[in-house]
């Protein structure tokens, strides 16, 4: 299979039920078939970053995935930019617009 | 035979998620607004109850808030207007006449554009790139 | 004045920002304190982030040349609760989940077992998920 760029948003977060870690999950199977792919957790999908679904993020980035988080949305839900794990990475729309628009990228919302 | 070269567009956001159900509405505004602050043309296609954030029966403001009386809160279908109004020819908003029709919201403020279901595919044969956004 | 006693669960936080500025679920709340004025609060899952005591958190968000700085400001409305005299109360539980606990909640805000709560349900005339 073609390698493929994929921008995957996670806006649901893993409070709203089980969903939100499969579409993380399916990040991670893109990443491990060899895609490139960033994920971006935007509104309560910045929880992931702190409950059940972070291991299905260090998973994400261990396979090459980029794992973004949305800061307007992490300060509008109280959690600290210290309290994010290393391999996740801080970023505002502008960043997204620019993943967006890279070469070939198809984005999936969730 | 001339040929009607249809114009392409950088940005399609179909947002069919309903307002005041999750951040949704802010976070496509701010998508928008990042790709525009990035000379990029964004159109966005309201369906299902998206639709009512347009509707002329909000007006220019949101109700009364009872412990701000004096403070101004503009409503979602003035935030959209004024958005429309500072990007000329780089920012359309179009509501899905079905979708309107299905949730009694069909009175939009006159800078939103009617557009049948009919044209969905072309409308995103005419983005460089669509991100769709379900909820509806 | 009513005797109707509520007892508020808020456990789906951040419904709507731009649309909604003033209008949310606490604001509900704060507007009803004369019809309900036994009502108490209990924050539980990623609501209990509402009551976390910071001010990092500016709710402004800006379109172009439109700057919109009305938008929810939810710890400020926890604190106008706790002002008003609601009981407050935010779930050990879930704030653990975030590695939080009662000294991050805004003053006032109590630190419960919320499920422990419901053996307190028989003294509510209603008791309402938000």
């Amino acid at each position: 299979m073609p390698v493929k760029r994929y921008l995957l948003i996670e806006s649901q977060g893993t409070w709203a039920g089980p969903n939100a870690a499969r579409f993380i999950e399916d990040a991670c199977v893109l990443a491990e078939a060899g895609n490139e792919v960033s994920l971006f957790l935007v509104q309560d999908g910045v929880f992931a970053v702190a409950d059940g679904a972070s291991e299905l993020l260090k998973r994400l980035a261990e396979s090459g995935g980029n794992v973004l988080v949305d800061d307007f949305s992490t300060a509008q839900r109280a959690l600290p930019a210290r309290s994010l794990p290393s391999h996740v990475k801080q970023v505002g729309m502008d960043t997204v617009v620019q993943e967006l628009f890279a070469d070939g990228c198809q984005v999936v919302w969730h | 035979m001339a040929v009607i070269a249809q114009r392409q567009w950088d940005l399609l956001l179909i947002v069919t998620a309903a307002p005041h159900s999750n951040d949704v509405i802010t976070t496509a505004l701010r998508l928008g607004q990042a790709a525009l602050d990035q000379e990029k043309t964004v159109r966005v296609w309201a369906c299902g109850y998206a639709n009512m954030l347009t509707q002329n029966a909000h007006g220019t403001s949101k109700p009364v808030n009872t412990r701000d009386t004096q403070g101004t809160y503009p409503s979602s279908a003035e935030i959209v207007r004024r958005m429309l109004a500072e990007n000329p020819g780089r920012l359309s908003w179009i509501a899905c006449t079905a979708c309107s029709a299905e949730r009694g919201a069909t009175d939009h403020i006159s800078e939103i554009r009617y557009r049948s279901p009919a044209r969905f595919l072309s409308t995103i044969q005419a983005s460089r790139r669509t991100v769709f956004i379900g909820g509806c | 004045m009513s005797g109707y006693r509520v007892l508020g669960v808020v456990d789906r936080a951040y419904r709507g920002a731009v649309e909604v500025q003033f209008f949310d679920t606490l604001y509900g709340i704060l507007d009803f304190q004369q019809q309900f004025p036994g009502m108490e609060l209990a924050l539980r899952g990623a609501a209990v982030t509402l009551a976390v005591d910071e001010s990092d958190y500016q709710p402004v968000v800006t379109f172009g040349t439109v700057r919109l700085d009305t938008l929810p400001d939810y710890r400020n409305s926890v604190r106008q609760l706790v002002a008003d005299g609601v009981p407050v109360m935010a779930d050990e539980r879930d704030l653990a989940v975030f590695g939080l606990g009662p000294d991050d909640l805004v003053p006032g805000v109590r630190c419960v077992d919320t499920n422990e709560l419901a053996q307190r349900w028989p003294e509510f005339d209603g008791v309402w998920f938000l």
